[in-house]
């Protein structure tokens, strides 16, 4: 089976192009102004399954990740292109998952500018999403230098939590289902705070955590030719996750590395900028964390040591198509 | 609060020194002990974290120094020997606490739980 990111590396060899490799394509203008361009797609089986009550969910993870997606290079996405095709069964439920979806657009103040409808055997769901920038504001996985923290948003391991409830191979008590359920499918993005941070040129390198902390990390320092320190003791995790800590037992320290569809964002910066960061991060009411520290890359040496092991191989580390 | 670190592995003193720096903590560092020896005599410190074996003293005349300066001071003592004579050499000296290299950060976490505790 052929590996996901080695396909993405054939694409992008095969056309020559400059616009592959970070979390949007970055599209000149003219000479100060940049269009910003992503896409995702979400198919029913490989990325949701689809019952009587998650449509509505779905609709709006979808637009979710699209968003991660721009907000991760510093931009307020504006606009969407919505493709869907859905199979007969499906019917008129597919307006509950075009609620889910405009509940996203309207907090956010998206405008979707169109899109196609066909009928599939599955569902799947395709977005395209645009922002403006200038383009000195924009924010590159490649950017990170030596000696910068390394900081998160939010908590991390609530998604994957979710997920195990949804496939029935977890089991903790009812009344903490819901917060995981709906963490797996609506996350807070933060919308203004991180396009903020970049206006003000305070961030060096950014990602949002889609497949997984330590795999998403890693596409940082693939970029920057850069190596991680990371303090698992200091990985932030929420009150909610430390309460089942009895029922995820060995893994519970595991699970926030390799929580995928998290939507937080991963950003390194100098340790000059802490200050002003912590106090924006405050202003706009968003938990962040310094978790680690930036190193000087070595083509000898493991890209991420953590306190009790080293990471070489990414493979199994986070969510792998065709794997 | 204020870190001193006396530690001749460049690794573990690095991440040690990066991890209080994140923490907001203030940090001193040495590999050799006369260095930490004078950072002592000029810096108040609340915690000192020390090897056993350095490369120019041992890490007994740091803990016996901070003492005579400072008696508040939290001593840990960083070590790969976990023997009991060892550890017991390094409480007579004045250690409070004994950590046995490989460590977790979450002890050291423990550590400056310890130590804010003393000091509150």
């Amino acid at each position: 089976m052929i590996d996901e990111f080695k396909l993405i590396n054939f694409i992008k060899n095969k056309f020559h192009s400059n616009f592959i490799g970070d979390d949007a394509a970055v599209i000149p203008i003219n000479n100060s102004d940049v269009l910003i361009i992503s896409s995702d797609i979400l198919i029913e089986k490989v990325h949701f399954f689809v019952n009587e009550k998650n449509l509505s969910f779905i609709g709006s993870k979808a637009l979710i990740s699209n968003i991660s997606d721009i907000v991760a290079m510093g931009v307020e996405p504006k606009l969407f292109f919505l493709n869907i095709g859905f199979p007969k069964n499906i019917g008129e439920k597919i307006k509950i998952l075009i609620d889910g979806l405009y509940s996203i657009a309207k907090k956010y103040n998206i405008q979707i500018g169109g899109g196609d409808i066909s009928k599939s055997e599955k569902l799947i769901i395709s977005i395209s999403i645009i922002g403006f920038s200038k383009k000195e504001n924009i924010v590159y996985r490649s950017g990170a230098l030596h000696g910068d923290d390394i900081w998160i948003t939010g908590y991390l391991g609530d998604s994957e939590v979710g997920l195990r409830i949804i496939k029935e191979e977890l089991n903790i008590p009812d009344k903490l289902k819901e917060y995981f359920i709906e963490k797996h499918y609506i996350k807070e993005i933060h919308f203004e705070f991180i396009p903020f941070l970049a206006f003000r040129h305070l961030i060096n390198s950014m990602i949002d955590v889609s497949d997984g902390f330590l795999q998403d990390l890693s596409h940082i320092l693939t970029k920057s030719n850069k190596r991680a320190f990371i303090y698992d003791s200091l990985i932030p995790v929420s009150t909610f996750y430390k309460k089942i800590k009895k029922f995820i037992s060995k893994d519970y320290k595991k699970i926030p590395f390799i929580s995928g569809e998290e939507y937080e964002i991963i950003f390194t910066a100098s340790p000059e900028n802490r200050k002003d960061i912590e106090n924006i991060a405050k202003n706009f009411n968003v938990p962040i964390t310094r978790i680690g520290k930036i190193k000087e890359g070595n083509n000898n040496k493991a890209l991420i040591e953590m306190e009790n092991f080293k990471i070489e191989n990414f493979s199994t580390l986070g969510y792998k198509h065709f794997h | 609060m204020r870190v001193l670190i006396v530690e001749d592995e460049e690794d573990i003193k690095e991440i040690l020194n990066d991890y209080f720096e994140l923490l907001n903590i203030e940090v001193d560092s040495s590999s050799l002990g006369k260095v930490a020896l004078d950072f002592i005599e000029k810096n108040r410190y609340n915690l000192i974290l020390t090897d056993l074996k350095l490369p120019d003293i041992s890490g007994y005349e740091i803990i016996k120094k901070a003492k005579e300066v400072n008696p508040n001071v939290c001593i840990c003592v960083l070590s790969g020997f976990t023997d009991d004579n060892t550890k017991n050499i390094a409480k007579n000296a004045g250690a409070d606490i004994f950590i046995e290299k490989p460590f977790s950060f979450s002890k050291i976490e423990e550590v400056i739980n310890k130590c804010n505790d003393r000091w509150i």
